[in-house]
């Protein structure tokens, strides 16, 4: 407790120390070590809480000042941006080389002295880039270029933490603007998987030769979220060279680039992939059995059907619904009595259900009224059930 | 004399004793919370960090994103079920459905939603993978803007819990969020909860999110317009509460993935996990909390690897009880609820079997959840009985008071300091100031109620009194809506 008093003699006035504190020195040390501790807890909290709404106020001021602030800045930026871009008079006339910027005009009007300044104008930049195509994005990225709010972004690239890095290659990959390779490539391997899955972004959008380099080298787990987040990279990138995604297939352990290269491969419908799909057939994991065989099937891989047929017993429950799900999608119709019959057998729901769909997907008319007749009640409700146009699932 | 002398000493050493387990037991509560801050706003820093970057298009677009079955119980719902339901199909998400359970209600909630969603019945196959009451009919829409709609009729159960087992038996989904129909469902919620199934290496069982009041928000049609501070006492501390208990309690739990609660009113859960745990138990009190820990049993037994994740955001607005008598029930309700839990899994505390759950959340449930208010109401006599004899400190009894009393001060305010760097709901700053300061009269005001019905909630566990579920009664955004729309009237 002395030492908390210490403490205090230190931190409060002299003159209101020895007015108001000093004298309770004595009686403070009279009492028993808990109502000290309890003091000592008072004191604490109370300065804590004087503290945090000092904090709330002081943090909701700067937030709400700092919003206007670039919020005024932001729409003096637009209106520059709109005056001198897009209602530039030679827009359409002349090649975004040729035409004029008047960088000097908005260093003027902008200032762009203070760092808060550019990163607004960056953000502008950027918005506009992103929903405007060809000659206005290419004379928005040389405004970004001469204005060297480039720099700005490399110099994020460059730094230690984690977060600026990712603006950095935001930014960058945004304004399709070279990053070496080596960089890129160093970043995709990185141990903080927010960084790395932005970088592996990055390098599919700004990689001019290999766009999937980073594919061989890929140790880590690739999770579902940054599964999502590629897909969409590598399906919404124009002109992006897309190579046959069975060579990782082949190639690669990595289990979940596995799973991920056969989404893309029904994706891109590479027919050619097949062959190596097929192989995965008799992989030892299980989830990949289910996504090669759901593969072989968006594929309507007729050639795949046989081997289905041959491994469906040994299969568990989920790989023996993807089986009957592709069947259903190859509709070969060469297996339609295995179809049936699993319909009427099968105990396991899931597989009825979709024995039932694959059937329906058939078209077998014929089929379809004589189940309706004849099968038990149970397969006849699942069968009506499948029929029913409304009911998706 | 001897005997005066022996009761005397006796009371004295009584005395002795039980302020110091008070003052123990006070402190380690308090630790407790310390500990529980400093994590939460670890994970509330590192939730931040990672999700500042994120694009949740590439869900909103990706045909591979899971599909998600959201089920909505309704039981005489009739005044706002159609607001409620549109609200629900506007939610951003590419693959979901939209499943309202209506539970035998009494008033005319299916036939406004018959007439107003153009529903017909189908010959659905409905496989009762947890028992539930009869399900006498499933709809569906013929009009193509309602596809993602689909409308369970069943016998009343007499409980949510009943309710939404029909719905998970229907829901075509791996994932299924569980909501009330009343809640005000932020549009990006799905995205959000989804994110944590995706991003792990070990498999999520469940995600809760934050739920907040609503009673004097700014609603339109079941869409949230402005978020404003309850103005009414009751739900006001009740917003003071919830902030305290998602941001700072819930958010700690997930970072040492200890959470066993992921409130009823917004939870999104692994539809397998769920059914192999059974489901709802129609039975219980507490059917959000039970579940959890059935689940999370489900796993350790199993020895699965699993997490139970929270995220920080509000996603789910919903009407806070805004009279004594409502408010009376449901906490009474969340009380026999909690000791109801601990009962049917008292295997579970101090087992190391279980885990975190084991060793750490269901021992603090039961020393620190449950048996606080035990623990206070007989400190209260304690302290009436020693001033009755003239044993009281006066001084210390005083100092002890405001040590408390401080401490739960500091607490909330940094619940709310949480809340407002990070996420910034309200307007004004003032709107926040007005919220601190009733953190002064809370645990004044607030606390002994709850304390109250706590003891009431286990006084009807004990006695074995029943506590019918029933409807509970709300304002209903509606009259709200209008209230907030025509000033000048209510004013007058």
């Amino acid at each position: 407790m002395a030492s908390l008093y210490d403490i205090l003699e230190r931190l409060i006035p002299y003159p209101f120390w020895v007015r108001y504190i000093a004298p309770f020195e004595n009686w403070m040390e009279a009492q028993p070590p808990f109502i000290r501790f309890a003091i000592g807890v008072i004191i604490l909290s109370v300065f804590s809480i004087l503290f945090m709404y000092a904090l709330l106020i002081i943090t909701r001021l700067s937030y709400q000042w700092k919003s206007r602030r670039n919020e005024k800045f932001r729409q003096k930026a637009e209106s520059l941006v709109i005056e001198h871009i897009f209602l530039h008079p030679d827009i359409e006339r002349v090649s975004p080389e040729q035409i004029t910027l008047p960088d000097q005009q908005f260093r003027t009007e902008l200032g762009l002295n203070k760092y808060w300044q550019r990163q607004v104008l960056i953000d502008v930049v950027m918005y506009y880039h992103k929903n405007f195509a060809g000659k206005t994005a290419q004379i928005l990225r040389r405004l970004y270029i001469q204005l060297r709010l480039d720099k700005i972004s490399y110099r994020k690239l460059r730094s230690w933490r984690w977060n600026k890095k990712i603006e950095g290659l935001h930014e960058l990959a945004e304004m399709q603007l070279q990053v070496p390779e080596v960089i890129m490539l160093e970043l995709t391997t990185s141990r903080n998987r927010v960084l790395r899955m932005e970088a592996q972004a990055a390098y599919i959008r700004l990689s001019k030769n290999e766009p999937f380099k980073f594919f061989d080298h890929l140790k880590e787990n690739l999770l579902a979220w940054e599964q999502l987040f590629l897909f969409e990279v590598i399906t919404h990138t124009p002109g992006l060279n897309i190579p046959s995604f069975s060579r990782w297939l082949n190639y690669s352990d990595n289990k979940d680039l596995m799973l991920f290269c056969l989404k893309l491969i029904v994706h891109f419908n590479q027919f050619n992939s097949i062959s190596s799909v097929i192989k995965l057939l008799d992989h030892r994991d299980a989830r990949i059995r289910e996504a090669a065989i759901d593969a072989l099937g968006q594929l309507d891989a007729i050639d795949a059907e046989d081997q289905l047929i041959r491994m469906y017993v040994d299969q568990p429950t989920f790989c023996q619904v993807a089986i009957i799900r592709a069947l259903g999608r190859i509709r070969s119709g060469r297996y339609i009595d295995f179809l049936r019959e699993e319909f009427l057998r099968s105990q396991d729901y899931a597989v009825r259900k979709e024995a039932a769909r694959a059937i329906i997907a058939h078209g077998d008319e014929s089929l379809i009224e004589s189940l309706l007749l004849h099968a038990p009640e149970d397969r006849k409700r699942t069968l009506e059930h499948c029929l029913d146009p409304l009911i998706k699932y | 004399m001897l005997l005066q002398f022996t009761l005397s000493h006796f009371w004295h050493q009584l005395h002795s004793l039980y302020e110091g387990f008070i003052f123990y037991y006070a402190a380690i509560i308090m630790s407790i919370y310390v500990v529980l801050a400093i994590f939460s706003a670890l994970a509330i820093r590192q939730f931040r960090r990672r999700n500042s970057f994120v694009d949740y298009k590439s869900i909103l677009n990706s045909p591979h994103a899971p599909g998600i079955s959201v089920i909505a119980p309704a039981y005489n719902e009739g005044a706002t079920i159609i607001d409620n339901v549109r609200s629900l199909l506007t939610l951003n998400y590419a693959k979901y459905e939209v499943i309202i359970v209506n539970d035998g209600s009494t008033d005319d909630t299916l036939e406004k939603l018959i007439r107003e969603f153009e529903l017909v019945p189908v010959k659905f196959d409905y496989q009762e993978r947890i028992v539930t009451r009869p399900v006498k009919q499933v709809f569906r829409s013929n009009n193509p803007a309602y596809t993602k709609l689909i409308v369970v009729d069943k016998e009343n159960g007499k409980s949510k819990a009943d309710a939404s087992n029909a719905g998970i038996n229907v829901a075509s989904y791996p994932l299924f969020l569980c909501t009330d129909v009343d809640c005000i469902i932020e549009k990006n919620t799905l995205l959000h909860m989804v994110k944590p199934f995706l991003e792990e290496k070990i498999r999520v069982i469940a995600v809760g999110a934050t739920i907040r009041i609503a009673n004097s928000c700014e609603i339109d049609q079941g869409v949230l317009l402005r978020v404003i501070p309850p103005k009414k006492l009751l739900p006001r501390f009740q917003e003071l509460e919830y902030i305290r208990s998602f941001l700072l309690g819930r958010m700690a739990w997930s970072q040492m993935n200890g959470l066993i609660i992921v409130s009823g009113g917004l939870g999104l859960f692994d539809k397998e996990i769920v059914i192999k745990a059974g489901g709802y138990d129609h039975t219980s009190f507490a059917e959000d909390m039970e579940m959890i820990t059935r689940m999370r049993r489900y796993m350790e037994e199993n020895k699965l690897p699993y997490r139970v994740r929270y995220i920080p955001n509000s996603q789910c607005w919903t009407e806070g009880p805004a009279t004594l008598k409502v408010f009376s029930k449901q906490r009474t309700r969340w009380a026999k609820g909690l000791i109801q839990c601990i009962h049917v899994h008292r295997r579970v505390i101090g087992n190391p079997k279980y885990g975190i759950m084991g060793l750490l959340t269901y021992p603090y449930m039961v020393l620190f959840e449950w048996l606080a208010p035990f623990v206070e109401i007989t400190g209260l006599i304690f302290y009436i009985v020693s001033a009755l004899t003239g044993t009281i400190n006066w001084t210390h009894a005083l100092i002890l008071l405001i040590y408390v009393y401080s401490f739960s001060i500091a607490i909330t305010t940094i619940a709310i300091l949480w809340d407002q760097l990070t996420f910034k709901h309200y307007d004004s700053v003032w709107q926040v100031i007005g919220l601190c300061l009733m953190a002064i009269v809370e645990p004044i005001l607030y606390h002994p109620l709850n304390t109250f019905f706590s003891i009431r909630g286990n006084y009807f566990y004990f006695t074995g009194k029943n506590l019918a579920w029933g409807n509970m009664s709300r304002q209903g955004f509606a009259r709200r809506q209008m209230v907030t729309t025509q000033p000048s009237e209510t004013s007058a």
